[in-house]
């Protein structure tokens, strides 16, 4: 992938099975949220290709379901769970803003599906960040999608809100979803997902955690500052003379 | 009695029209204001009444009702700012403000060049809702019905493009397509509204209500119905000031506007701090 003529990601070969959870980490910059957009058919990409399903990403529409970061909403307008859900089956000739009683069962469904239902006419902006994913997550099943990407829906949220939301992604998961999602957070990632990764500017490393997550790895991810995260643990504070 | 006051201006053909015009007026005006406020399209809807100048110049001169003259103008300003929002490298706030100026400056020396146009600047600037004519009445509710109408089908649209417009497009919804009909749709109702806000304080009455409802309620769509509530109070209040008080109804509604939203913030403050 390329904008103007910097070559910002390279060399990403991977093939994910159906029915997958992975962890997409590297470094801010390192292309995360850019082979998102490419897997969405929103940017162009410079050479190679990609394949939704077997198909090219345009044509892949409404396969896939992405939940962006926070700052790319308008949280200027006041929106309900209900509104954001029933966004997911809005198409180009949904008019009128009634939901029919179809529409009205597959936005249920969707937030039931993320433990939510309950809140269904309170405004998102009044629910906790965790509480937020999940709404948007509910948006993709609304949609129908069948792979969903998730750009770090960790960021701001607490560790119970996050285990909630991986409880609610394995569910998916084992209903057959397949899951991508961007996060920063190295030190789950082996509990959390059954394969990670890892990119900065190109594909460094792609399989199951506990396999791919070598030093070498995270030097090629991180560089000088690779032990603060694969050696983080209590009393060892990614130093290796410390014992 | 007083209640005279409130049904004896009605005894008038003019101010029977004249009610109707800014009954339309007051709902369409903060019913679209709605997405402005929380757009920042704030610069544009006052760029698009602005520019519309060129077309009420040109519709006067050769003797046909401002509205048939400033509408194809208006769509077509409101495509080419569409346009510069999302193509423009000089960022879009200069290039609103430089089109903007320039058709507005472009209007006025049409005007001054033909002198023979029987009109007043003042009202044309400022707005006069005592002299609509029974044409201008039809014009006002027929674009106020479309105007309408189409906010209420494309809703959804509107809602999903203003609230997340990468999910909108990645959910497959032709984005641009609903974007420029939002823009035509804004414009039209500024140049309906022209003839009773005028030019100048069109935005006035686009904005304050909606900020007004914006402060009371808690969802978009309840804003929109009470953002109109607002704006039908303010244009009536307006209504009765240039009838009784020979003031312009733009300034009135304007003012009346700005009374509501400080009525209604002073409350909110004292209702929060009661609580």
């Amino acid at each position: 992938m390329q904008l103007g003529n910097e070559l910002i990601l390279d060399d990403v070969s991977f093939s994910i099975n159906e029915g997958s959870l992975v962890g997409v980490v590297g470094p801010n910059g390192g292309g995360k949220t850019t082979l998102f957009n490419a897997m969405l058919g929103l940017v162009p990409i410079a050479h190679g290709s990609i394949k939704i399903n077997g198909v090219d990403p345009k044509k892949a529409k409404g396969l896939i379901g992405y939940v962006p970061q926070r700052e790319e909403f308008n949280w200027k307008f006041h929106v309900t769970a209900r509104q954001v859900v029933q966004m997911g089956i809005t198409k180009n000739k949904s008019f009128f803003s009634l939901t029919s009683k179809q529409d009205q069962g597959i936005i249920e469904k969707s937030l039931s599906k993320v433990a939510l239902l309950e809140r269904i006419d309170d405004r998102v902006e009044d629910l906790s960040e965790g509480q937020r994913q999940r709404v948007f997550l509910a948006r993709t099943l609304a949609q129908g999608a069948k792979i969903l990407l998730l750009d770090e829906a960790f960021s701001g949220v607490d560790i119970g809100s996050q285990e909630t939301l991986v409880d609610v992604l394995r569910n998916l998961k084992n209903d057959g979803k397949t899951i991508l999602m961007a996060t920063h957070d190295l030190n789950t990632v082996s509990e959390r997902f059954d394969e990670v990764l890892c990119l900065n500017r190109h594909c460094c490393a792609y399989g199951e955690p506990g396999k791919v997550l070598t030093r070498e790895v995270m030097v090629e991810l991180y560089g000088s500052h690779s032990s603060m995260f694969k050696d983080h643990t209590l009393g060892k504070h990614g130093h290796n003379d410390v014992d | 009695m007083w209640i005279e006051y409130i049904y004896e201006p009605f005894s008038y053909s003019f101010m029977i029209r004249s009610l109707i015009v800014a009954v339309s007026v007051g709902v369409i005006l903060p019913l679209l204001g709605s997405y402005v406020i929380n757009r920042n399209l704030g610069f544009m809807g006052d760029a698009m009444a602005h520019a519309s100048l060129p077309g009420l110049a040109f519709g006067l001169l050769i003797g046909v009702s401002i509205f048939i003259a400033a509408i194809p103008a208006a769509i077509i300003i409101a495509l080419v700012l569409g346009y510069l929002i999302n193509r423009s490298k000089i960022g879009e706030d200069t290039a609103i403000g430089i089109i903007f100026s320039s058709l507005f400056a472009l209007g006025f020396i049409m005007l001054s060049i033909y002198d023979h146009i029987l009109l007043s600047v003042e009202d044309l600037l400022l707005g006069q809702i005592l002299a609509v004519s029974r044409f201008d009445v039809w014009a006002t509710l027929i674009l106020s019905a479309i105007i309408i109408i189409t906010t209420l089908i494309l809703y959804k649209q509107f809602l999903f493009i203003s609230f997340d417009p990468k999910g909108a497009k990645i959910s497959g919804l032709n984005v641009r397509l609903f974007d420029n009909i939002f823009l035509v749709v804004l414009s039209l109702s500024i140049i309906s509204s022209i003839q009773s806000v005028g030019i100048i304080l069109v935005l006035s009455m686009l904005i304050t209500p909606a900020a007004a409802a914006k402060l009371t309620t808690k969802t978009f769509s309840a804003a929109m119905v009470t953002g109109s509530a607002f704006g039908v109070i303010a244009s009536l209040s307006g209504l009765y000031l240039s009838y009784y008080l020979d003031f312009p109804s733009g300034p009135s509604m304007a003012l009346a506007a700005t009374s509501i939203f400080i009525i209604v913030w002073i409350a909110k403050r004292t209702f929060r701090y009661a609580n």
